[in-house]
């Protein structure tokens, strides 16, 4: 197509790669910095001691600076113009005949593919049968049921937002109908019990669905059929669909355990649960009497186990593997580098291609049209595929370890267990010098004094630590615990700091948001920068954490949480303009892609396991929903910003 | 070809967002079907007092967002409308907007469908000024379209509009080694008095730093008539009017900008050498497409295109739609040839153009003409 090609000298085109791989890997390299070095930093203050497998994980994550650069240029070089190009044509070649199908298509289709609907059944897989039947009937039983739930809740979202775009109906009113359906319908699911446990899946399965390919495919189509529809406000207002993927799951989600209730028992106790009165419901539930049996060999106890002590010895050692408990989110120690590599190539094939390939047929085929630089659009897409798959190793290996253990040792920090932090070593001891002391009990204990530099310190003795034959005293330094075995203020402090933190760092990574705030950037013409987008999304998800780990920590109902914010958004979102309320929706749902939700969700699942919580489920819903309160403000402020320049522009007599 | 050419009159606008509305709806009492909106932003300067009650002010630019609208009309008619456009949405007042109308050559018939009413000159209020011209500056590095925003505001010439844009040209001969090179460029537009264009413009190439390769391109085009935004300075006010204010007074009363002449005589030999005898040409076709008008018009000799995205905006039965703007300045020798093969070329990429338009370039300056000039050898010296 394009004659006389240029043929550069070598050391131009060395010149000209090396300043865009530095330009770009320099870019994530920040983004990522902060959740680094605030994990470490976490760590060594607090915990006092530096990551184990440092290098492995410093490998880990320069895995995942590449694999985001390659990301994020894949999705701007391939996936997203191909998808642009897409909506200008519907638009010009089909109308809404084509466009609705395809709409319901591309959300379906992005849901079966999106890896972290798995990451949702993880989290579940600590919950047991009796105390939320319904719950586990849908994450274990019928996984499917409920993925296909999310998908035509998804499906039917992408229609809608698509439709909007090319008649130009404003959003508000759209989202603002599913909420006010969504609202009332989990307030009236919090008063059944077995329907309440579902409540945080449901408000969590939209937020994950939305994950790092669908979004900003979704936002390429929406700006390809808005720009072509011909109306003067449309260019800024493309926005919205993905805010409409993260609700209409949580109604189809709910629908579909209204229908199921009647299929399951009510959540009861282990025992009722095991009781031969409840026996045919359990079965029902767990499909078969040996499944059931599998299921209290492994999760009941001693009693419930003595229930089923007939049965021979071959079914107790097939119990562990009987039931599938869904993927560990951290892989077992013992997998090998090409194993991880070919499973996250697998996920990231899964997540980019089917799509991907949907569309450019589509484009082949229906629209009879093709990209205008092939090449580039190839080759965006093996970026894109390549960087996911590094993405997703650079997470397993390095920041998900790091994420994991400093959430593992956070219960230190409120519990009532000792920390060593180093050791004296005495040579030459003489147990002669030890004289009693006695404690305020009465109980009577050997001390010893300790020149230490310039310091004497009187320490306790512990005939455990003495070496009688080597006459060595190894006195072990042990800090008391920073807190008390209850939560107290600054134990509390700590938790909420590391969430916010948590959230805040790790959504300045997500390759997603980048790519919405990228788009918002251009959209305005640099009037909104992407930088600040990102900056107000990630405050919204720390604070969505610090709430959601409140939620965890004191058992608030889900309801109690999520509604005083929805309720705050509803007059927010109709005093906000068109755009920006799109902008704010869209946020919530992009919070939540590939970085956020391992680091997040393992985060839940320690904390709900150290508390032995049921379920650490609605934190990602949190996460949603208070970047759409911060981003909406943040649209808010410029709006005023804007509004009164320019009024002091134009009347040019501003008093300040 | 040139017999189908015949003159009209592109009236280019900038308003804020919010008046779009007002302006679609004079437009349309015009009688236009339809015209082209593009995004962009204008820049001013904006000062405050410091925090905390400290002595003295403190200075940024600010953005605020505008909608750059576009459309044709027959020469005769061009004052009249933009007189009409001007006293509704109060362009004659400071920080109000830009208009401008540029003389060109166009291909096509002028968009209006009924005569326009008849406009009575002496019912709107006076402040057309005949003596400007357009700065318009394409850098390829971003940051730098905020430090010649920058200069022009501190030289007090009139309110940048900047919108963005892409570059082909050179960059697609790279084969898959374009992806290195961004195409992202941001356009900045600059009405200026046409006394002192050629000083600015040197300027601006002087701050711009337009002289090194790879960072831009800027040319300066005649302007019919037009009324400038002067309102640069945004802040608190020491005066019973601003300077502003004052300026765009006198520039009503003298009915020029000829008395605020501030680069009074230049060495044709000092600086840079700037290129005369060249044309823009402008085409609008359907989004995607003009790529391939861009791949024609650089195999007929265009040195490098630029692509902004437009939006037809229907204000009556025509059809509206994602456009694509396409701008070749190419010398006025070469100027036929690359016409006559984009109009061939309709046929066989099978989307007719919406409008071509050739129009006259003062002066232009490039490093690969600066370059070219020095080592008299054309080609691929720029990046």
């Amino acid at each position: 197509m394009v004659k006389n090609k240029i043929s550069l000298p070598p050391s131009t085109v060395l010149r000209l790669i090396g300043d865009y791989l530095s330009s770009r890997l320099r870019e994530q390299l920040k983004s990522v910095a902060f959740i680094v070095i605030y994990l470490v930093a976490f760590q060594m203050l607090v915990f006092g001691r530096a990551p184990a497998q440092a290098l492995v994980i410093a490998g880990g994550i320069a895995l995942v600076v590449v694999g985001l650069a390659l990301f994020l240029e894949g999705l701007i070089l391939g996936l997203m113009p191909l998808a642009q190009r897409v909506g200008i044509q519907l638009t010009s070649h089909g109308g809404l005949k084509i466009i609705i199908p395809i709409g319901f298509c591309i959300g379906a289709g992005a849901t079966f593919a999106e890896p972290a609907v798995a990451a949702l059944r993880a989290v579940g897989s600590t919950i047991c049968a009796w105390d939320a039947p319904l719950l586990y009937f849908l994450l274990q039983q019928r996984p499917e049921w409920l993925i296909s739930a999310i998908a035509i809740g998804v499906g039917i979202a992408a229609a809608i937002g698509l439709m909007r775009f090319y008649l130009g109906f404003s959003i508000k009113p759209i989202i603002l109908g599913v909420m006010t359906l969504a609202l009332p319908l989990t307030v009236l699911a919090a008063h059944s019990s077995n329907l309440a446990a579902v409540l945080g899946l449901a408000w969590d399965a939209g937020a994950v669905t939305t994950g790092p390919v669908t979004v900003p495919l979704m936002l390429a189509l929406g700006i390809g059929i808005s720009r072509s529809s011909g109306r003067s406000e449309s260019a800024a207002d493309s926005f919205g669909t993905v805010a409409l993927a993260s609700a209409l799951p949580v109604l189809t989600v709910l629908l579909l355990g209204a229908l199921l209730l009647s299929h399951v028992p009510q959540p009861c106790s282990e025992e009722e649960f095991f009781s031969p009165a409840m026996r045919p419901q359990a079965v029902a539930l767990l499909g078969g009497d040996d499944a059931l049996r599998a299921y209290a060999m492994r999760m009941g106890s001693a009693s419930s186990r003595s229930q089923f002590a007939e049965t021979d010895a071959v079914s107790k050692v097939n119990a562990g593997g009987a039931i599938d408990a869904g993927k560990p989110i951290v892989p077992a120690a013992g997998i090998t580098p090409l194993g991880l590599l070919r499973e996250e190539f697998g996920h990231a094939a899964r997540a980019v291609l089917p799509l991907t390939v949907f569309l450019a047929l589509i484009l082949i085929l229906l629209l009879r049209d093709r990209p205008r630089f092939l090449d580039e659009v190839l080759l965006g897409i093996a970026f894109c595929l390549l960087g996911m798959c590094l993405l997703g190793i650079g997470i397993r290996v390095g920041l998900s370890p790091l994420g994991n253990e400093v959430g593992a040792r956070l219960p230190q920090v409120y519990r009532d267990t000792t920390v060593e932090k180093g050791q004296i070593v005495i040579k030459d001891f003489d147990p002669a010098i030890l004289f009693p002391a006695v404690s305020r009990d009465g109980g009577s204990v050997k001390v010893f004094q300790l020149l230490d530099g310039q310091k004497v310190q009187a320490l306790t003795f512990n005939p455990d630590w003495y070496n009688e034959a080597e006459r060595v005293y190894t006195h072990h330094v042990r800090t008391s615990p920073l807190l008390h075995p209850e939560l107290t203020r600054i134990g509390l402090l700590l938790i909420l700091l590391f969430a916010f933190g948590m959230g805040y760092g790790s959504t300045i990574a997500e390759p997603a948001l980048k790519a919405l705030g990228r788009t918002v950037e251009d959209l305005t013409v640099g009037t909104v920068k992407s930088v600040a987008i990102i900056r107000a999304v990630s405050i919204g998800v720390g604070i969505g954490l610090i709430v959601g780990v409140i939620r965890i920590l004191y058992n608030i109902p889900m309801t109690w949480m999520l509604l005083p914010p929805y309720l705050l958004l509803f007059p927010l979102t109709i005093a906000s303009d068109d755009d920006f309320a799109g902008i704010a929706w869209d946020c919530g749902g992009v919070t939540t892609g590939a970085i956020t939700v391992p680091l997040v969700l393992a985060m839940g699942l320690g904390l709900g396991e150290q508390l032995h919580i049921a379920d650490g489920f609605g934190i990602l819903a949190m996460a949603s929903v208070y970047p759409i309160l911060t981003v909406m403000l943040f649209g808010v402020a410029i709006r005023l910003r804007e509004r009164t320049f320019a009024r002091a522009a134009e009347g040019a007599n501003d008093h300040e | 070809m040139s017999e189908q050419l015949q003159t009209i009159h592109r009236v280019t606008c900038a308003i804020r967002r919010e008046r779009n509305h007002g302006a679609m709806e004079q437009l349309g009492n015009i009688g236009l079907r339809s015209v082209f909106v593009e995004s962009g932003r204008c820049v001013r300067r904006r000062r405050r007092g410091r925090p905390f009650g400290l002595p003295g002010f403190s200075e940024r630019l600010e953005d605020s967002p505008i909608d750059v609208i576009h459309f044709s009309v027959p020469p005769e008619l061009s004052e009249p409308v933009v007189q009409r456009l001007a006293s509704a949405l109060q362009i004659n007042q400071p920080g109000h907007g830009t208009i401008f109308t540029q003389e060109c050559r166009s291909f096509f018939q002028n968009p209006l469908t009924a005569a326009a009413p008849i406009v009575d000159q002496d019912d709107y209020p006076p402040g057309l000024l005949r003596d400007l011209a357009l700065i318009t500056c394409i850098t390829s590095i971003s940051g730098t379209g905020e430090e010649l925003a920058r200069v022009a505001l501190e030289l007090g010439t009139g309110v940048p509009v900047v919108t963005l844009g892409a570059g082909t040209g050179l960059r697609d001969r790279l084969g898959l080694l374009r992806i290195t090179v961004p195409a992202e460029k941001e356009v900045i537009r600059l009405l200026v008095p046409a006394w002192d264009a050629e000083g600015l413009m040197r300027m601006l190439i002087e701050k711009g730093r337009l002289n090194r390769p790879g960072r831009g391109f800027i040319y300066c085009s005649p302007v019919a008539a037009g009324i400038l935004d002067t309102s640069l300075l945004v802040g608190p006010q020491q005066h019973a009017a601003t300077i502003e204010q004052v300026v765009a007074a006198i520039d009503r009363l003298e009915k020029s900008t000829a008395w605020r002449r501030r680069f009074p005589v230049l060495d044709p030999d000092s600086g840079f050498s700037l290129q005369s005898r060249s044309e823009k040409i402008t085409l609008i076709c359907q989004e995607e497409f003009a790529g391939k008008y861009a791949d024609v018009a650089i195999a007929a000799g265009a040195g490098a295109a630029t692509s902004a995205r437009l939006q037809q905006i229907s204000l009556g039965d025509a059809p509206g739609g994602a456009c694509e703007r396409c701008t070749f300045v190419v010398r006025s020798a070469q100027s036929k040839d690359i016409l006559n093969a984009l109009t061939t070329a309709q046929d066989d990429i099978g989307v007719t153009l919406e409008s071509l338009d050739v129009e006259p370039v003062d002066f232009s300056f490039s490093y690969r003409a600066e370059a070219s000039r020095f080592f008299r050898r054309g080609g691929a010296q720029s990046s």
